[in-house]
């Protein structure tokens, strides 16, 4: 399962078939966007135009080209793609390693390894890129054409790795292990900032024979210089106006002001003055003030925006900004706001769109459409940290700030600690106790516990995990004090095959719709507490909390497949429960 | 052929997205003629739907606030003695 709902297609969807022409196999991250067929046409489009002939550049270079790009990204779900395909191509693995590791003992002819090298400045440090990068590749012979595809697929390849990340996608093979992406070195000197060319030749296509230029005339009122840069590859122009088309025109969905929204915060992460300054003229001509825009891109908490929407922002940002810290917890915080999975889904598309016509600006260099307000610069070093592909590994304690104002004694910083944690803690208790009433107590007991020990908690764990480890050992203290059968900590794997499904009756297509919410939680509550201790917890921790497998095994003192082996369990003994609820043709059941 | 007994002993590693590629495959393709296994999978992702909105086991502002205030009371009087 993805992170995201997804529906059946007939077998012969032609965008599958075009991918499995592609792939040799349908990756699972298209599989994962079927509620929103349209989005899976615009990228099999440019896909399909770009990938499946050999015109400039071959077919194996290409996929070395995303094989190295998502190897620089860490996404390990796209290597592993781009790994089979080019051993099915032919290409011998120790070289796909070498690729992987960016070695340059890969084997490579130079004029290869110039187009990697290129690549990977142009993904991981595109406002660095310059006119010497290009005469660097014409040197090696590579024509115009060539390095024009390099870059499209660069940005394509960053266009996947987003939706990945975004999407969680079934692993299409058993997953090959990548190194740890390296972040970029903080250079100051070189800076260009995506905007000393245009790089590469043009040739002159006119929007009265030429439909993809009518369109964006129309739709932008000029035909922008980074569709006029790729003239070259008309077929390329048609696939991207299509996707325009189905990715950002409709408004079914998202708005197309959210849209816009999405694509100028996106594009200031990414420091691209083009994408910024055509975004603030799309916003201004939706109605925004210049200063509006300008503060929705500078930071967009400041500006006057619904909450929801607020919200929406900072998740895409992450996702720009931060994808190896982005995960299952983010669409769920999205989905709190009232985001469906359809606009959920859209968001990410839309930010992977943005990732692609970012990378493409920065890899063409073309000057802007409308005169930027601001221009990013290398004193936006802060941005760029903020905005470094991939981020930066080491997760920060939120916490920690307060945590050792605490350690030094300030019972206020405790105090907001308490205030910021105690309902985790709570619903933890529960989990573990079973018992309102004893879980409020329970509560008092751990933070009392927290405080007399806090000089011993070392940031080893984040504070929220070394709170929660206390909670369930004082939940199972009293636990154990209550009913000595009843405990946690018998940590072995449980088998699942011993558990056999008796509701099997299907359930209705919206089981919400059945219930109002209090009659909702008033169900799974019921249910949960009929559920023994070990499994009840590990499901308030992993579904309700949404801690990862990880952390809720730190927090339980118990290893990851014992986590694992309870929470289906539990998913499953709690169906059972609130299957005569929801099965389809089910009379309400009284309250 | 994988049986329904197959099935269920790695549905939680399959649910998590976790097997691999040929298992999956082989999983998919066992949905796909089983209505017991096709029913318990989509039932199982809706329950997961249903208890991570449901806002369960929510301590209300009204009763965490004397709660707290009786947690850093107890503190404060443990400094002071």
């Amino acid at each position: 399962m993805s992170y995201l709902r997804e529906v059946a297609v007939g077998g012969a969807y032609p965008p599958f078939v075009a991918l499995q022409a592609l792939f040799g196999f349908v990756p699972n991250v298209f599989r994962a966007q079927t509620l929103l067929p349209r989005v899976i046409e615009a990228e099999a489009g440019i896909a399909y135009a770009l990938l499946l002939e050999e015109r400039d550049l071959s077919r194996i270079q290409k996929a070395s080209i995303s094989l190295a790009i998502s190897a620089a990204h860490g996404d390990a779900y796209w290597v592993t793609g781009y790994y089979q395909l080019l051993l099915s191509m032919g290409v011998p693995g120790d070289t796909l390693d070498r690729i992987i590791i960016n070695d340059h003992q890969a084997d490579l002819s130079t004029r290869d390894q110039a187009l990697l090298d290129f690549a990977r400045k142009l993904a991981k440090r595109g406002p660095w890129l310059s006119g010497e990068d290009i005469a660097e590749l014409r040197s090696r012979g590579l024509s115009d054409e060539s390095i024009l595809e390099a870059v499209i697929v660069t940005a394509l390849t960053g266009f996947f790795c987003t939706l990945s990340k975004g999407l969680g996608p079934f692993a299409d093979f058993m997953l090959k292990p990548v190194p740890p992406a390296s972040t970029s070195p903080r250079a100051v000197g070189g800076y260009v900032g995506g905007t000393g060319g245009p790089h590469l030749r043009t040739v002159e296509l006119s929007p009265e024979n030429f439909p993809p230029f009518a369109f964006f005339l129309k739709g932008f009122g000029l035909i922008p210089n980074l569709f006029r840069a790729q003239s070259l590859r008309p077929d390329v122009l048609a696939a991207e106006a299509d996707a325009v088309r189905k990715i950002l025109q409709h408004d079914d969905i998202l708005s197309r002001l959210q849209k816009e929204c999405i694509l100028l915060v996106g594009s200031a992460a990414n420091l691209n003055t083009y994408c910024v300054a055509a975004h603030c003229e799309a916003l201004r001509r939706m109605g925004l003030s210049a200063d509006e825009a300008d503060q929705i891109a500078l930071d967009h908490h400041k500006a006057d925006l619904p909450e929801a929407d607020t919200a929406l922002l900072d998740f895409i940002l992450k996702l720009t900004a931060r994808p190896a810290d982005f995960g299952r917890h983010d669409i769920d915080k999205v989905r709190h706001y009232g985001f469906t999975d359809e606009h959920i889904l859209e968001g990410v598309v839309v930010t992977a769109f943005n990732t692609f016509f970012n990378t493409l600006q920065m890899g063409l260099g073309t000057t802007p459409d409308f005169t930027p307000r601001r221009t990013f610069g290398p004193d936006d070093g802060h941005r760029l940290a903020a905005a470094e592909r991939p981020s930066e590994p080491v997760q920060v304690d939120p916490d920690a700030g307060l945590v050792a104002r605490a350690q030094s004694g300030d019972l206020d910083a405790f105090e907001d600690l308490v205030n910021r944690h105690n309902r985790r803690v709570y619903r933890a208790l529960v989990g573990v106790v079973g018992n309102f009433d004893e879980a409020q107590d329970a509560m008092q007991e751990t933070f009392l516990k927290a405080f007399q020990h806090l000089g011993s908690f070392q940031g080893r764990s984040k504070f929220s995990t070394w709170l929660l480890m206390i909670a369930s050992n004082t939940g199972l203290q009293r636990l154990r004090d209550r009913k000595p059968l009843e405990s946690l900590d018998d940590a072995g794997v449980e088998p699942e095959e011993d558990f056999r499904p008796r509701q099997v009756r299907a359930w209705t297509e919206n089981p919400e719709q059945l219930y109002s919410a209090a009659e909702r939680r008033g169900l799974v509550e019921r249910g949960m507490l009929k559920l023994p201790a070990k499994y009840r917890v590990v499901l308030v921790l992993r579904d309700l909390e949404q801690l990862s497998t990880e952390e809720t095994a730190v927090a339980l003192g118990l290893g990851i497949p014992a986590i694992k082996s309870r929470l289906c369990r539990a998913r499953l003994m709690l169906r059972e429960a609130l299957a005569p609820h929801f099965a389809a043709g089910a009379e309400r059941i009284g309250l | 052929m994988i049986t329904c007994e197959q099935f269920m002993a790695d549905f939680g590693d399959y649910f998590e997205g976790e097997v691999a590629a040929d298992l999956r495959r082989e999983m998919e393709s066992h949905i796909s003629h089983c209505r017991t296994c096709q029913v318990v999978c989509d039932s199982t992702s809706k329950t997961v739907r249903i208890v991570t909105d449901s806002g369960s086991f929510y301590l209300r502002p009204g009763a965490a606030q004397p709660l707290i205030a009786q947690i850093m009371a107890r503190i404060r009087g443990s400094l002071e003695s």
